[in-house]
């Protein structure tokens, strides 16, 4: 059977601390001021602010990136087959063939696409993160790509390698003794806007 | 229930995603599934695959995490930090703070070149100077306030922030001020709940007295008091979520919310500065409920002791302190063979009433009722006797201490109680305790006097504490300049004003060293720029990992930085003493000349070619023995030499400001808490652009109701005052925060006006070293200082 990379976030675990979203900024060269990877609150107005009335508050954190669809409304809208959807299942883009038409953009339910309005600023002023992670430039968009450069050499993406937490899982769904598919079994792994049909392969457990 | 608990738990979220999704629809279809597995589609593949081999450093500053980085180098330019393999996998760790190196190395404010003062102090005014210039400077300014008013005129300042052994705040300064004989201002500020915490124990304040965190996933009750971890230390906390998913029951003890909070089982919200009462009623909920482990109490600890009514010191045979012996009914050293210790009771020996330790902890803690408990912290009495119950009869234990109930004065009282409770309820010596702290960097140094030492004279050692004053008398040192590295003084100590308008102009000569014009070195007359971690090569102290720890050089000094070592060789050779400071290579291999470490094989080129090699057992738990450094080898948590000042036992006193009881409650009704949070360490971090993009600006964190009483709308700004000093910034509505209490995070360097550290003080307990900087009372009112961005 083929391949269907997919990520499994353990949201019991998760303590938003932000290291995968500046080890996912690191590895793939993300510039100043966009994000591949984000945690939102699920609370207050601000991050890290509960909802309720203290002391009966609460707080959650939902790290959120691409979700690689299976039914990737970004595939299907992109008109010029820059996004696509590879055999191993995931939704990457050949940069060399956006025209930042963003039509991508908008049609992700998920808002986890980004993009570059203007030359790209780093600080500091170089490419950084491993050497064959794909450059991009202004006027093209980029997100979440499960680290291409690491999963082709059969690593696992570098936020699954950082989080402090061990929250993060990846791996073949299609493979049922796999670490991923049996989170989604045993722990009833959930998808985001499951009602959009969109299909996502990142599930969240809690 | 599972479509329930969907919608409910990402009605939020989804709002977040639906932002700047109004075209969704219209486009969908347009290429349908049709590019799904064209393999001419991908990227090609990166032509040819340049061979990088990182270098594995440490990352050192003092969250005491210590991890390990594997730094790939581009081109001379750092590209990547990740974390390197250890011995036991479970402590490959990294953090969002230690992914930003790059950023720090080739920072663009980074300091370029040593400069010296070309303005006022604090005018921010500098020129460019030679290394040559610099070191003739300050070896010429040294050796003439040496000739002038003694070697003790000068003073080393540090601080926490690098444990690497050449070029940190520990040891390599240790040796700079023993061979200039000069004061040594350092050491901890945090040690109150330490001090009280290790004495019963015998050992030094942050040895190795708890088990390693490999082993905490064996917990059953765990004890966060004060500690934000997850947060702070991000890498201790999966062993906590490990027990957890085993079973365990999380307690976390925090007046505000934090992430760790948010993860516990339950969440004791406290009254600041009320932890000690606290700790008294849940010893007294686990004493009267008889739930105490008598076992450990009468053979592993002082419970049995009888202390004279006369002098509250242990009554003793031939050195030895006494029980009384159910057996023969007479009292026996607590040692004797064939006896049956007594728990309770009083006798008189020689004419002297004498009780049991165990029966006078009673004596002072019997008042402490839960309900009592409850008035005094604001915890439901429930709760108190949940949280007891627990800890007594849900074990193995332990309680965690972060330093959040550190900062008031008499915490050291707090750390003798939680000891205490841990003795109480057998909670030592065994498999899924946790003792207070992991800490095992100082245990291999405290063999090496021969290392810091190599000429044979001393540093006269000054509490930083002690320093303040110290410079204002000009007494018991005369002194005229300090020399401040691995510290940004004036953002990390209290009472900012007192340095500023007291101290600073006692001082002839201030040099200090750092990566960057922080707003200590504002402050500096000479200024060198420091390596960075990445930039040296050196054996490095580990914090809560059992291991002994070396990093090496990923990159040679940027611009013109030097590592601390190389700048001490480069004074002291201009002062004739550069004998001492030899090449770094063979200064670290003299390092590692100690027993402790050759009894196990544990040579310079193992360490050297393996980085990370262990050198406690595996896994590491302390008192497995029941045997204590203490004199009597048992846990004495009566301490007799506090009975000077009734503090023999924990008992619970307000601080000296942060208490309901405080004279300045009325004129300031609020606490101000300075936490640590998880954007940087200490000051460290704290101009990181990544970081400053999550976390852009300082804010003073209110709890809604307070700030709407006083008409501050949700992001005016406010000024935070007391009658040391004021701070301005932005007011942020955060249900977070409990009522009565101002939260600011601590580390920033800079605000619109005022600093949080002037509304600190510097007051302290005898004897005990710790900035109370919880211990502080404001109010704050809407900044009438115009408008600001």
């Amino acid at each position: 059977m083929t391949k269907k990379y997919g990520m499994v976030i353990d949201l019991k675990r998760c303590i938003g601390c932000h290291t995968c979203e500046i080890a996912c900024k690191l590895e793939n060269d993300v510039p100043m001021g966009m994000y591949w990877n984000r945690i939102l609150t699920e609370g207050g107005k601000y991050m890290d602010a509960p909802k309720g009335e203290y002391p009966n508050v609460q707080r959650g954190y939902l790290p959120l990136a691409c979700q690689h669809c299976e039914n990737a409304p970004c595939v299907k809208v992109c008109p010029v087959a820059a996004t696509y959807k590879s055999e191993d299942g995931r939704v990457l883009i050949n940069y060399e063939r956006c025209i930042g038409c963003r039509y991508c953009m908008a049609a992700c339910p998920y808002n986890v696409r980004v993009f570059n309005w203007q030359e790209p600023v780093r600080i500091p002023d170089f490419d950084y993160g491993s050497a064959d992670t794909p450059k991009r430039k202004r006027g093209i968009v980029e997100k979440c790509s499960f680290c291409e450069q690491r999963v082709n050499k059969g690593m696992q993406p570098f936020c699954v390698e950082v989080c402090p937490a061990r929250a993060r899982h990846f791996g073949d769904l299609n493979d049922p003794s796999s670490e991923v598919a049996q989170l989604v079994r045993t722990r009833k792994g959930e998808q985001l806007l499951e009602d959009r049909g969109t299909k996502p392969q990142v599930y969240y457990v809690r | 229930m599972q479509s329930e608990k969907e919608s409910k738990g990402f009605s939020i979220s989804r709002r977040n995603f639906l932002k700047g999704t109004a075209a969704v629809g219209t486009t969908v279809g347009l290429l349908g599934v049709s590019t799904y597995g064209l393999k001419w589609l991908q990227p090609a593949q990166a032509q040819t695959e340049a061979k990088e081999e990182p270098i594995r450093s440490v990352c050192s500053p003092n969250c005491w995490q210590t991890c390990n980085h594997l730094v790939t180098v581009r081109d001379g330019k750092v590209v990547k930090s990740a974390p390197a393999p250890m011995p036991e996998r479970t402590y490959d760790r990294i953090c969002l703070r230690g992914l930003t190196h790059l950023q720090r190395v080739h920072h663009p404010e980074r300091i370029k070149y040593p400069m010296k003062r070309a303005g006022e102090r604090g005018e921010g005014k500098w020129e460019k100077i030679s290394w040559e210039e610099a070191f003739n400077t300050i070896a010429e300014k040294f050796s003439q306030l040496r000739k002038q008013y003694g070697k003790q005129s000068i003073a080393i300042v540090g601080q926490s922030g690098n444990y690497g052994v050449l070029n940190g705040g520990y040891a390599g300064q240790y040796r700079f001020s023993g061979v200039l004989e000069a004061v040594h201002a350092t050491g901890s500020v945090d040690t109150s709940l330490s001090t009280g915490f290790a004495a019963p124990m015998g050992t030094g304040i942050f040895d190795a007295y708890s088990n390693e965190p490999l082993d905490w996933v064996n917990a059953r009750t765990i004890i966060l008091w004060g500690s934000a971890c997850a947060e702070t230390q991000i890498n201790e906390w999966h062993f906590i979520q490990e027990a957890k998913e085993k079973g365990a029951r999380l307690v976390v003890i925090d007046p505000i919310y934090t992430a760790t909070a948010q993860k516990a089982d339950i969440w004791v919200n406290l009254r600041p500065a009320s932890d000690t009462a606290l700790a008294l009623g849940l010893m007294r909920e686990i004493m009267a409920q008889g739930m105490v482990d008598k076992d450990f109490l009468l053979h592993h600890t002082c419970a049995p002791f009888l202390v004279r009514s006369d002098d509250k010191q242990f009554a003793r045979a031939e050195k030895k302190p006494l029980v009384w012996d159910t057996n023969s009914q007479s009292a026996k050293p607590h040692d004797s063979s064939g006896i049956v210790p007594e728990l309770e009771g009083t006798h008189p020996i020689n004419g002297v009433a004498c009780t049991t330790a165990y029966s006078l902890l009673w004596d002072k803690v019997k008042d402490y009722t839960p309900q009592k408990v409850a008035e005094l912290t604001e915890v439901p009495a429930s709760m108190v006797v949940e949280v007891a119950h627990l800890l007594a009869a849900n074990k193995p234990g332990g309680i965690k201490f972060g330093f959040g109930a550190d900062r008031y004065h008499h915490a050291n009282l707090l750390g003798q109680a939680m000891i205490t409770l841990l003795g109480l309820t057998g909670n030592m010596g065994k498999s899924g305790n946790i003792l207070g702290m992991a800490f095992y960097g100082f245990d291999p140094m405290i063999y090496n006097a021969g290392w810091l030492f190599p000429a044979g004279t001393f540093p006269a050692v000054l509490p930083l504490m002690r320093l303040q004053d110290t410079v204002i008398k000009q007494d018991p040192h005369p002194v005229k300049a300090l020399y401040i590295m691995c510290s940004n003084l004036l953002v990390q100590t209290a009472d900012r004003n007192k340095w500023l308008k007291e101290v600073w102009p006692k001082l002839e000569f201030v040099v200090a060293v750092d990566q960057f014009l922080n707003n200590t070195m504002d402050y500096a007359d000479i200024i060198l720029p420091a390596a960075h971690y990445y930039e040296t090569e050196e054996p490095v102290l580990a914090g809560d990992v059992p291991y002994v720890l070396y990093r090496r050089q990923a990159l040679e000094p940027l611009l013109e930085a030097k590592p601390d070592w190389e700048i001490y060789q480069g004074i002291t050779t201009k002062m004739g003493l550069g004998q001492y400071f030899p090449e770094k290579l063979q200064a670290s291999k003299e390092w590692f000349d100690m027993p402790i470490l050759k009894q196990q094989g544990i040579t310079f080129d193992k360490i050297r070619q393996e980085q990370a090699v262990r050198f406690l057992p595996n896994p590491y738990i302390p008192w497995k023995d029941g045997k204590f450094k203490t004199e009597s080898g048992k846990l004495e948590f009566y301490l007799e030499k506090m009975a000077a000042t009734a503090e023999e036992l924990p008992v619970f006193k307000w601080p000296l400001e942060a208490g309901p009881d405080s004279k300045l409650a009325g004129k300031y009704p609020f606490v101000l808490l300075t936490r640590h949070e998880k954007f940087r360490i200490h000051s460290q971090y704290e101009n990181q652009p990544w970081l400053r993009e999550l976390n852009p600006e300082p804010v003073a964190d209110l709890n809604p109701k307070d700030a709407r009483a006083k008409g501050i709308a949700d992001g005016e700004m406010v000024e935070v005052y007391n009658d040391r000093g004021h701070v301005v910034l932005k007011c942020r509505y955060n249900e977070s925060i409990r009522p009565g209490v101002v939260h600011i995070q601590q580390g920033w360097w800079r605000y619109v006006a005022g600093h949080h550290q002037e509304l600190t003080h510097a007051q302290f307990k005898e004897g005990i070293f710790n900035y109370s900087f919880f211990d502080v009372r404001v109010d704050f009112r809407k900044y009438a200082g115009g408008e600001l961005h």
